[in-house]
């Protein structure tokens, strides 16, 4: 799928053709260290030729440790452009599950995961107050304006 | 006013010197260091062909020096310069103090500065004794005293690192033009006299433009290993046995670790010091770069009678240089002959 459009217009990245394949940044990734399948540089490379893969689940491995951000020898900012590969698939429904899930979560009780109820005996008996299961309205407001539900 | 008065002894001025004095055409020659020779001085071999450096100054410099049309100035400046062409007045700052001399053109040829790494802190440069510089190496090959600086002994591997200093964004944005052809050229040095050792060029684009082509088709023949990569970080092994590169193999897209024993890096061209200041005693310009501008030709500047020589306007390799030497003698002998 081509979103070089939407990064140029919608994140103002513009120094996104600039990059040469140098492989800096897969080179001292962390995460490529012990997940091979989750390559900066080609993910790039598949950006730049129109070709990437939103439902590739390695487009989430990212752990934004902006050591590809620091390194890169042309600034391409090979961080935000995976992060905007990720924002593009979440937006048109091409998260993994799991995510879905977890936001789903988070729009219903104001948490990434649901309060249990082990958690609720366990709070009990160790005197914690209780936990609240709302979600602010400007919260809900904002997911519904920026297409943060559509996701889902 | 017959006299040309250069600036820079490296192999560019030694060459307008020379080409001038042939002319006829009274020279002063002006060099910053003590000695003539400029960066070539730390060489020994050079590419495509193998000229071999010491050589190729010591004859040039014989010539010149027996030349009665010119006088060199080593330890000296310019400190001011006044006047237009062809009637130039400059102040040098001599080691015996200031000196007023008249000249009717002036050739640049300051040259370049090599880059020094130390800004690159995951390279490890200055901090492990093993990651050493294309210029020490080349030192170390001519001398024939291929060492590790940590224990003194021969290496069995040694690893390049091509664009140090050049094509980021970090440091020069430039291509250096020759780190390709001298690394290709080393690689072949020491192949051919340490058959055993185990050579590995990482690089991101060859550029071994025309005869150099020839060196790097030489160099696959021998057995040197060519990945593409920028390497993410260097760390030295346990009890300094080897150091390690850690890189991805952008051809088959692998995290590899690979155990070298020498590190080389191919290091480009930075404008030397003090070229902004002598760019405004010019009043010519400089490049983005930090380099002098050219103004449409390769040796001429905005300013009529200041010509530009070698690597003063970017990064060059020795044949150019050599070129452009006599090619700014030879616009010198128009400007004050015509």
């Amino acid at each position: 799928m081509d979103i070089r459009p939407e990064l140029i217009d919608y994140y103002g990245i513009e120094n996104l053709f600039d990059c040469y394949q140098c492989g800096t940044c897969t080179g001292g990734c962390p995460v490529h260290r012990y997940l091979p399948e989750y390559n900066v540089r080609t993910i790039i490379k598949d950006i730049l030729d129109g070709e990437i893969d939103l439902s590739n689940r390695a487009l989430w491995y990212c752990t934004t440790c902006y050591v590809c951000y620091e390194r890169c020898p042309q600034k391409v900012k090979p961080l935000y452009l995976v992060q905007a590969a990720t924002n593009t698939a979440f937006k048109k429904g091409l998260a993994p599950e799991s995510i879905k899930e977890m936001n789903r979560t988070l729009l219903k009780c104001g948490r990434n995961s649901e309060i249990t109820s082990m958690a609720k005996k366990q709070r009990n008996s160790l005197g914690l107050p209780e936990l609240k299961e709302d979600v602010s309205e400007d919260y809900k407001k904002i997911a519904e304006l920026t297409g943060f539900s559509k996701g889902l | 006013m017959d006299r040309v008065l250069i600036l820079g002894g490296g192999i560019t001025g030694i060459q307008a010197t020379l080409s001038l004095s042939q002319l006829g055409i009274e020279t002063f020659l002006v060099e910053r260091g003590t000695e003539l020779g400029g960066n070539l001085r730390m060489l020994g071999s050079t590419f495509p062909e193998g000229r071999w450096a010491p050589d190729l100054i010591e004859n040039k410099v014989k010539e010149i020096s027996s030349s009665k049309k010119a006088t060199i100035l080593t330890g000296t400046e310019l400190s001011t310069l006044s006047g237009d062409s062809p009637q130039f007045k400059v102040v040098l700052k001599t080691p015996a103090g200031k000196r007023e001399v008249e000249s009717g053109s002036i050739i640049v040829a300051t040259g370049f500065t090599p880059f020094a790494p130390t800004t690159l802190k995951h390279y490890g440069f200055g901090k492990c004794e093993d990651v050493i510089t294309a210029l020490e190496l080349a030192r170390m090959i001519r001398d024939g005293k291929l060492v590790r600086n940590s224990n003194g002994k021969e290496p069995t591997s040694v690893t390049f690192i091509q664009c140090i200093g050049s094509r980021d964004l970090n440091t020069h944005t430039y291509c250096s033009s020759f780190c390709c052809m001298y690394a290709v050229h080393l690689a072949n040095l020491i192949k051919e006299n340490y058959p055993h050792c185990m050579v590995t060029i990482l690089y991101m684009d060859i550029r071994t433009p025309f005869y150099s082509e020839l060196s790097y088709e030489e160099a696959r023949r021998r057995g040197v290993k060519f990945f593409r990569s920028k390497p993410a970080t260097i760390r030295a092994g346990k009890g300094n046995e080897h150091l390690t590169i850690q890189y991805e193999d952008t051809l088959d897209g692998e995290l590899q670790f690979l155990n070298t024993e020498l590190v080389v890096l191919s290091i480009g061209a930075t404008p030397p010091e003090g070229t902004k200041s002598l760019a405004s005693s010019l009043k010519i310009e400089c490049e983005e770069s930090g380099f002098f501008k050219c103004e449409k030709s390769p040796v001429f500047t905005k300013v009529k009678g200041v010509f530009l020589a070698g690597a003063a306007s970017g990064p060059k390799d020795i044949t150019t240089c050599l070129a452009e030497g006599s090619a700014a003698a030879a616009q010198t002998a128009i400007l004050l002959k015509g």
